[in-house]
């Protein structure tokens, strides 16, 4: 599957695609929200991993531009998980709120495919 | 010259020409003997007696003694003798005045010059007797002038003398009165009034010694009064007093029973005035007219005593008036004192000094200068009200200056400093400014702490993947090196660097307001175990030694909080030991508390500011070191999950620090 990793912190990107592409997915990564709305057009992603916090865009503005035209997953990570709750994730259009700090990479990734339902 | 005045009486005349001769002089009475002479009103006139040998001396003047009174030596003799003795002339001369003795032959041939002569001497001697008669009557006039005289002075000698005791007797009164005056006006208290009194009235025996009844004060009376020679002063009923003052009777009564003993009349004078009441009272036993004179007496001493009762009056209530207002400064709780120009201390209440010093500095400050921050010299300058603030002894004092002008001199001017104790104030301040600054600390921690988050996350992130590669990597080579086994170490290191960050983090935001943290029960040992990975750096250089009690040690705390304390306690002394030294952690429990104790064996905390470690922003680190809010900041913590924190004083070496909190069941 196509994923794009949306984050303006260089680790998070790294770490987050060196899991998926191990695992044989194809990955891309855009720094801020304006290049990650560019790339989730051009290359129509079936995950989209989008930080709250960006410059440019902040990923609940990318989503709003860009949701309904496409079809892809969305997973919202943020260090302020005391400013969502399930209900409003799925109003956002998310599928998926993870909070920062992770405690384990590989776990954080097993519950992202299995919100793809691959696992 | 013939005179009517002169008359001769002519006695045994024998020659007629003589007889001739006086006749042409005078009226010429011809006689044959002595007594004839009697028989002739001789009472008017002056008489020349021509008596004749015939007639003997001493039969001349046996005839001259026995009629004497009758002649009234107006008989003049001209004795013509023949032979006329000495002894016999002086006879006759005793009795009559011998105006010429003449012999028979010089009668009859000189005579016309002999009578001349005769009858000149004659004249004369008449001349004589008259002036002498006026003389006489003159000097009678003049006696009688003279004891005229003598009976009016007596008289006004004798009414000077009168006038002149009467003097005397007033004299007295008036000096007795200056005596008493003078007596009064040292006169030192109402009990001196009295006795002064009683001493002055002693001369009057139907009276007794005085009593006085006196207020001054509202609804008060008093009484002195004299028990034999002792004085007794007692307080009276006021409302008993006030009935009975305008009625004899009745006082006379109320006295009788104050005093329990019976009472004679009274006599009342009023020496005092409307704010502050006196009365004399005299008992006696006087008749009315001893009466009059004691009361004239009394009257004139009347307004000395007025005045002087009043002067004690006054004085009285200066006196109370000076105290109460010395009760008042003394019992200020803070320092007041009132200053000259050169800090001398004029006045001082007992909170100010209990070492007397002359200038404030000294006896307040223990110092040798005026103290810095002190506001008395401007205030002196500006003549207004100055504020300052002065610490001295551990304490901040704000001080106030205000100028007075004691005496009427205005250059004359004096200070009222007041020291107002702000230590507490400034302290509760400091902690305001600290809370303060907390919040402000919280808030900032809160987005440094979530931005710490995102670089955290990702250092872990790919620390835990390059552990999973590595691992994997060593799976399939068999023989893995020493290298790579190192690296997967260091990896590993990395990670858990990583974690205690963002534990870190994550306590900061625990700490900080921003997360609301709720109170738990938990074992004391738990808190010290989940707090101890934090230590573990700062203790690398000690040896760490750790005993916790395996007893219940359940407290109900905030355990973040306390975490936040133990950490900070922990990291004072390692950084009090420097490079090495040895750290023990201990807890204990007791009956109803558990104990948690961080010691090291470092320099230890000197004496002096043993005090102020727990005072806000106190430090003894280097500048960036610390903020002098950790020991503060822990021991309210501790204090708001209802524990002490407290440094033991009983440790010789080293420093030990005890935390003490209630144990719960759980």
């Amino acid at each position: 599957m196509k994923v794009l990793i949306v984050d303006d912190e260089a680790l998070i990107r790294v770490s987050l695609a060196r899991v998926f592409k191990s695992q044989g997915d194809e990955v891309l990564t855009a720094e801020d929200g304006l290049e990650g709305e560019k790339q989730w057009r051009a290359m129509q992603p079936d995950l989209v991993i989008l930080d709250v916090l960006m410059p440019g865009l902040s990923g609940p503005q990318l989503i709003e531009k860009v949701r309904a035209q496409t079809p892809a997953k969305v997973v919202l990570i943020s260090a302020y998980a005391a400013d969502y709750d399930v209900e409003s994730i799925k109003n956002l259009g998310a599928d998926l709120f993870i909070t920062k700090p992770f405690e384990n990479i590989f776990t954080v990734v097993e519950q992202i495919r299995a919100v793809m339902g691959q696992r | 010259m013939k005179s009517d005045s002169l008359q001769l009486i002519e006695v045994f005349t024998t020659s007629p020409d003589l007889k001739k001769t006086l006749a042409d002089i005078c009226k010429v009475h011809s006689l044959s003997s002595l007594d004839e002479i009697l028989k002739t009103p001789f009472n008017e006139f002056y008489f020349l007696l021509i008596a004749g040998p015939e007639i003997a001396p001493l039969k001349l003047h046996q005839w001259l003694t026995q009629n004497e009174e009758r002649l009234q030596k107006k008989l003049k003799t001209v004795y013509v003798y023949d032979f006329i003795s000495k002894s016999d002339l002086l006879l006759l001369s005793e009795k009559s005045s011998i105006l010429k003795i003449l012999n028979r032959e010089s009668i009859q041939s000189t005579w016309p010059e002999v009578w001349r002569e005769v009858f000149t001497r004659f004249t004369s001697q008449v001349e004589m007797q008259d002036i002498m008669g006026r003389v006489r009557r003159q000097n009678k006039t003049l006696n009688e002038l003279n004891e005229n005289l003598e009976k009016i002075v007596e008289q006004r000698t004798s009414h000077l003398e009168h006038s002149r005791r009467e003097t005397e007797s007033k004299n007295k009164e008036i000096r007795d009165l200056i005596k008493f005056i003078k007596s009064l006006s040292n006169v030192q208290g109402f009990e001196d009034l009295v006795l002064i009194l009683k001493h002055e009235f002693l001369k009057y025996h139907k009276a007794e010694a005085p009593l006085m009844i006196y207020s001054l004060t509202p609804q008060s009376f008093r009484c002195i009064s004299f028990q034999g020679p002792q004085i007794i002063e007692r307080s009276l009923d006021f409302e008993k007093v006030q009935k009975t003052l305008n009625d004899p009777q009745r006082l006379r009564e109320m006295l009788a029973d104050t005093l329990a003993r019976p009472m004679g009349p009274l006599l009342l004078l009023s020496v005092g005035q409307q704010e502050h009441q006196g009365f004399l009272i005299f008992e006696h036993s006087m008749d009315s007219l001893e009466q009059k004179h004691f009361l004239q007496v009394l009257e004139r001493r009347s307004e000395s005593l007025r005045v002087a009762f009043d002067r004690l009056a006054l004085k009285w209530k200066a006196h109370q008036i000076s105290r109460q207002w010395s009760s008042t400064f003394d019992s200020l709780m803070e320092p007041i004192a009132i200053l000259d120009k050169d800090y001398n201390v004029v006045r001082a209440n007992k909170s100010f000094s209990s070492t007397p010093a002359k200038v404030c500095y000294r006896s307040f400050a223990d110092r040798e200068k005026v103290c810095i921050g002190c506001p008395v010299a401007d205030a002196f300058v500006q003549h207004k009200p100055q504020t300052g603030k002065v610490s001295c002894n551990g304490k901040l004092f704000e001080v106030h200056a205000y100028p007075i002008s004691v005496e009427a001199d205005e250059k004359n001017q004096h200070m009222i400093v007041h020291y107002a104790d702000i230590t507490q104030a400034t302290k509760l301040q400091g902690q305001i400014i600290q809370s303060e600054k907390m919040a402000a600390l919280g808030l900032l921690a809160g987005n440094i702490a979530h931005e710490l988050n995102n670089p955290l996350t990702g250092i872990r992130s790919l620390a835990q993947i390059l552990i999973a590669e590595s691992q994997a990597a060593q799976q399939v080579t068999v023989s893995a090196t020493t290298a790579q086994q190192q690296t997967t170490n260091d990896l590993k290191e990395i990670e858990m660097a990583a974690q205690r960050s963002e534990l870190i983090i994550k306590n900061l935001l625990d700490f900080s307001s921003l997360h609301e943290t709720q109170k738990e029960k938990i074992p004391f040992r738990a808190i010290v175990e989940k707090t101890l990975p934090f230590l573990k750096t700062m203790m690398r250089y000690h040896n760490c030694h750790i005993e916790l009690t395996e007893d219940n040690d359940s407290v109900e705390v905030e355990p973040q909080l306390i975490q936040q304390v133990i950490f900070n306690l922990v990291n004072n002394a390692c950084q009090a030991m420097g490079e090495t030294g040895n750290l023990t952690l201990r807890s204990w429990t007791d009956q109803s508390s558990v104990y948690f104790a961080v010691r090291d064996d470092g320099p230890g905390i000197p004496l002096h500011i043993r005090e102020a470690i727990f005072t806000p922003f106190f430090t003894t680190k280097e500048e960036g070191q610390g903020t002098g809010l950790g020991l503060s900041l822990s021991r309210s913590i501790v204090e708001k999950c209802g524990g002490k924190l407290e440094l033991n004083e009983e440790v010789a070496q080293g420093s030990e620090f005890v935390i003490r909190l209630a144990k719960v069941e759980t």
